[in-house]
């Protein structure tokens, strides 16, 4: 059991991880702050159920991304994600792996990542549909582990893979389509493609 | 070892390479496994390429969405957090 009274000083040094997952869920750095401070009030109010000693961090990660799932979501304007069925049959393996990978040899992946700005990352990261958004950030930026992120979005560890990989493919893509529309990058030659899928 | 499972030349067509190398970024795998993935690699440049990629756009990633929260949503917190608190023991004194 956590005892209250050190709540802040235990979670106030999270808050800029926080907010910039926030930022990427949200889209919009009003509603970031409304999230994050909405995030802080659950955690101090159900802080003695805390089991002092296991992960602080993921565990306030597991409240911010309920709180924008279950609360903040459904207030959204924008449209809900794509469902994980429609996914998987617009980004099959063989296209996100295939083609992009393909086109992506050294080269061309040289020019795209030196080409690329930060910005236009963000962008195509917030492009992606709200499930794999948030898997790609708590992997690739914040560093938790499949078995974390699996127990954050209480989902199987099976499912964190298969969203990662998919969505890592999917910004992948979407990074070299705006690669070759600045012409940084050659459109990919069908010739080049494999013959068979093989996955 | 591993020659018969690799992608023979088709760059993210192998599924042993896709898949370790994912995991082995992704902090997964044993100091070991790891390793064995870096010799199993090294015969093989369409891997070594996707293993590239993958590190770089990982890396630009984690730079590209990092932010720091506004001084302002700070004291915000902060602030709400003590009313709260203040709340509280008031409720527990009452």
């Amino acid at each position: 059991m956590a005892d209250q009274a050190t709540f802040a000083d235990q979670a106030m040094e999270y808050m800029d991880q926080l907010y910039s997952a926030a930022r990427r869920m949200t889209r919009n750095a009003a509603d970031a702050e409304d999230l994050v401070q909405e995030t802080y009030l659950r955690a101090y109010r159900g802080f003695g159920g805390f089991q002092q000693g296991t992960n602080l961090r993921a565990w306030l990660f597991r409240i911010l991304t309920n709180a924008f799932i279950n609360s903040y979501r459904s207030k959204q304007r924008k449209p809900k994600s794509v469902d994980l069925a429609n996914v998987e049959d617009l980004y099959l393996h063989q296209r996100l792996g295939g083609d992009t990978q393909a086109a992506l040899g050294a080269s061309a992946e040289d020019v795209l990542m030196n080409q690329i700005t930060e910005s236009e990352i963000v962008d195509a990261l917030e492009s992606l549909p709200d499930e794999y958004r948030i898997t790609v950030l708590l992997a690739d930026v914040e560093g938790f582990a499949y078995k974390e992120i699996a127990a954050i979005l209480d989902i199987p560890i099976g499912t964190v893979m298969s969203r990662l990989h998919r969505g890592r493919k999917t910004l992948q893509r979407r990074l070299l389509e705006f690669g070759q529309s600045r012409g940084w990058v050659d459109p990919p030659d069908p010739d080049r493609a494999p013959a068979s899928a093989g996955i | 070892m591993g020659s018969d499972r690799h992608c023979l030349g088709v760059p993210n067509q192998c599924d042993y390479s896709r898949d370790l190398i994912a995991r082995a970024l992704d902090g997964q795998l044993t100091t070991e496994r790891i390793s064995q993935v870096q010799v199993d690699l090294g015969n093989c440049l369409p891997c070594v390429q996707v293993l590239d990629v993958e590190v770089r756009f990982k890396l630009a990633m984690s730079q590209a969405c990092r932010e720091s929260a506004p001084a302002s949503l700070q004291i915000r917190i902060t602030e709400t957090l003590q009313r709260v608190v203040l709340d509280d023991l008031d409720i527990q004194d009452f």
